[in-house]
This record gives C-alpha cells, structure tokens and sequence, in this order.
C-alpha cells in the first residue's frame, strides 16, 4: 500500500477525502499509531518482515551486528546503541555462533541479564557469566555484553534486531521517488497491520474533532 | 418569442426605458447588453449550460514545465472587455470524448498565496503524488506600467502581451491539460442594427442559441436598471 494511499484512506474515513482539512496530520498520526501499536505489542511478529527479507529494501525491523574480540578488560565490551533504535526485538549470536549451524565445537549461550544481576556480579563471582556464557544488559542508551574468560579467542558477532521509530519525515522523503513509497514491500509491513494503523490514525484524528467541538 | 435576436434584446431594454426607437439610449444599451453578459457572469449569477458559447476549453502542451503563459484567442478582438478571460473555471486532466476513462489521473486544486506559504512553511501541506497545485498569477514578465511602451520599443505593448496569465504549478505535470476558461463575447462579432447609422441588419444575431432566455432576461433586466438610474441622475 502507497504512503499516500495510506494518507487518502484515513481522509476518506474522517469525510476529508481530498484532505483539505487534515492534510499536513495524517502522515505524523499515522506513524505515532504505527508506533504505538509496537510499543504495546499490538502486532504479530510475522506482521513485519526483517531486514534478511530481500524485498524489504527500507525495513522497519532492522539490525545491527555487534562484532568484538575476546580481549576486552574484564571481557566486557560496551556499545553505543544506533541512533535510530525505538524498540529492541531480539539479541542473537550471528555468523558463526549461531545456534543454529555452530561451527565451533562448543554451543555459546547468549542472556540478557537484569541491572540487578550486573551490580551484584561485580562482588559475587558465582554470578558471572562462566563456561560459554555470554551475558548482555541494554540500558543507559548502549548494549553491554560479558563474556565467560572460558570462550576462546576470536571475533564474536552478535546481532540485535530492532525497530526503528516509524518517521514520517524518513517515509515522505522515500514517497518522493517516481514510484512512491509502498509500505507492504519496501517497509515490510503485512496489509492488515496497517489497516489496524490506519483504524487507529482515524479514531485518534476523530477523537481531536470531537474535542474541538467540545 | 420563439427567437431572440440581439435586436430584440436591445429593443426590450429601449421600450423598457421610454425609447423603442433607440434615438436616445440605443448605443448606451448596447453598451450595457454586453456589460451585463461579463457582470452576471463574473459575479457567478449563472449556470453553465445558460452561457455554452462563453466556456471554452482549450488543450496545453505542456512540455515539461511548471508554469505556462497563456492568453485567450483573439485578444486582439479588443473592444468593450471584448475576447478577455473573465475567469478560470478548471485547470484538469484531459478529458477524452465519449466515455471517461476510469484510470487514474491527476488532480488539480487551486491554491492562494497564504497556502502556498503554507507550503513553505510546512512541507505536509504540498501536494500528494497524483495531484497538483496551481496559482493564477499575474504578469511577471517586464517591470513596464500597463500600457507602457516594452523597453527598447516606441509601440504600446500588444494587448496578447499584456493579458498573458500565468499559471503557476507545484506538483508534477502530464503532457498536456484542459484548461476551461469563460471569456467575455466580442461585441464586433454581433450583426446589430444601429439606428445612428442606419444600419438594418437583414438577419441580427440571434443571441438566444448563445444565451438561454432567463439568462437573457436577467441581461435585459441589468440594462433595464442601470439605464433608468442614469436617465434620473
């Protein structure tokens, strides 16, 4: 579905169908309903496709990979998070730590670890990361991962996938090529979703009429 | 009256004002006739099917632009507001003959200056990607006074020189457009019978194929009114 056909469905259903009256909102509501539906959980994951889809060519649901080696003090490693991350979906050993086809001869463990837990690992040895364990905690606007001193040397790539806030701006911008911008294949995102986005769009724009009027 | 010629329109107005003969108003009521058609017109008192011959549609190319000079034909037919545009009525896509495509095209919506500055303003104001803006300017070619010589020329500017519109587009636009205009009638272009001059026109022009008979009265009326008024002044 086109951006802006998006933008005229959500007229249509406010009786604003050339949006002489709602024009310059439906694209920012739009996106705050998007949002908003990912903050609450309200979709299925199958709902939006990730950046390994090789269609979606400006996804949604992205990732970024983590790759260090095991020489850090402590075997710690501290990132800064992208700019761009709204809601981490999932954190996962990529390459050659995948579980799924490991290529070394031991299975790494990956954890996300409380605030808690990474206080009192600092004074409880027992509640460090041991054998091929490695343990991860996202807070303070960066992803910190602890590694067991057991896993061997070499490059460990770790992928976080992640959605980034849906933005009008990036979206409008996209639109403006010859073709426009198709949200189900160059976003990733499945017909019904956005239907219930635009549901959503419409009932907020509704609800901000009725105020007026009162 | 099963006809009405232009004639019988203006011995209407003269008989209504005391003068059947036309000796003394004939040539203000021929003044006025015309003056009613553009004043009716331009202040909306009309339908369109009452006026066919005043809408007029022409086809643009537009070559890749995004904004067209134009003027109406026969702007040189200049006499008494005769031949010039009284207004624009639609700026669209081609619209073919017989049955309409059902296809998608583009819309147009004419814009103000305060939405255009809207526009630069906030940019969630421009046009989607199937429509398109416009802006009916003025002249903006030259800095000469109307009227006033064009620089380097001893000759009064050609009236196609001074009524070129401009129209200006914001989105992008198809080959070619229609743009449907109501131009004033050129009262040249009228066989008339003028009393001063003698002149008895065998076969006046029959104004009521042009103009539908309410839409005449009203003309009629409009000189009526104003001719009474400038006899008690």
């Amino acid at each position: 579905m086109l951006y802006d056909n998006i933008k005229k469905e959500i007229g249509k259903r406010l009786g604003d169908p050339f949006l002489d009256k709602y024009r310059a909102l439906v694209g920012n509501v739009f996106v705050e309903s998007l949002g908003n539906m990912l903050k609450e959980d309200d979709y299925g994951i199958n709902e939006i496709e990730s950046v390994d889809s090789e269609t979606v060519t400006n996804p949604l649901l992205t990732k970024k990979t983590y790759s260090y080696s095991q020489v850090g003090l402590n075997n710690t490693k501290k990132f800064q998070l992208e700019s761009d991350v709204f809601i981490v979906q999932d954190v996962l050993f990529g390459d050659d730590y995948s579980n799924i086809s490991p290529e070394f001869d031991f299975v790494p463990t990956l954890k996300e670890i409380s605030k808690d837990t990474q206080r009192r690992m600092a004074i409880e040895d027992a509640l460090k990361p041991s054998g091929y364990e490695i343990f991860y905690i996202i807070n303070n606007y960066s992803i910190t991962f602890y590694s067991s001193a057991e896993i061997p040397n070499g490059k460990i790539n770790i992928d976080m996938y992640y959605f980034k806030a849906p933005s009008n701006d990036e979206w409008s911008t996209l639109n403006d090529g010859s073709d426009g911008l198709n949200l189900e294949t160059s976003v990733g995102l499945s017909p019904q979703l956005i239907q219930r986005a635009i549901n959503r769009s419409v009932m907020h724009l509704s609800g901000v009429e009725q105020g007026e009027k009162e | 009256m099963a006809i009405m010629t232009i004639d019988d329109a203006l011995k209407q107005i003269l008989t209504r004002v005391n003068d059947p003969y036309g000796d003394t108003y004939w040539l203000r009521a021929y003044q006025l006739f015309f003056e009613g058609i553009n004043t009716l017109v331009q202040t909306g008192e009309y339908k369109a099917e009452e006026i066919p011959s005043m809408i007029k549609i022409v086809t643009l190319e537009t070559e890749d632009r995004n904004s067209i000079y134009w003027s109406s034909p026969n702007m040189s037919e200049n006499d008494l507001f005769g031949g010039f545009v009284i207004k624009i009525i639609d700026v669209r896509d081609s619209v073919g003959e017989g049955i309409v495509s059902s296809s998608e095209g583009n819309r147009f919506k004419e814009i103000d200056n305060d939405y255009y500055q809207l526009i630069k303003f906030d940019k969630e104001y421009k046009p989607l990607k199937n429509e398109i803006f416009y802006m009916i300017e003025g002249k903006t070619e030259g800095y000469e006074w109307a009227g006033e010589p064009t620089e380097g020329s001893d000759e009064p500017p050609s009236v196609e020189n001074e009524h070129k519109i401009l129209i200006k587009f914001i989105g992008t636009l198809p080959r070619e457009l229609e743009l449907k205009y109501i131009a004033s009638p050129i009262p040249s272009k009228f066989k008339v019978s003028n009393p001063a001059e003698s002149i008895e026109q065998v076969s006046p022009t029959r104004v009521d194929q042009m103009f539908s008979l309410p839409f005449l009265y009203k003309v009629i009326d409009f000189a009526v009114q104003k001719l009474s008024m400038e006899a008690f002044d």
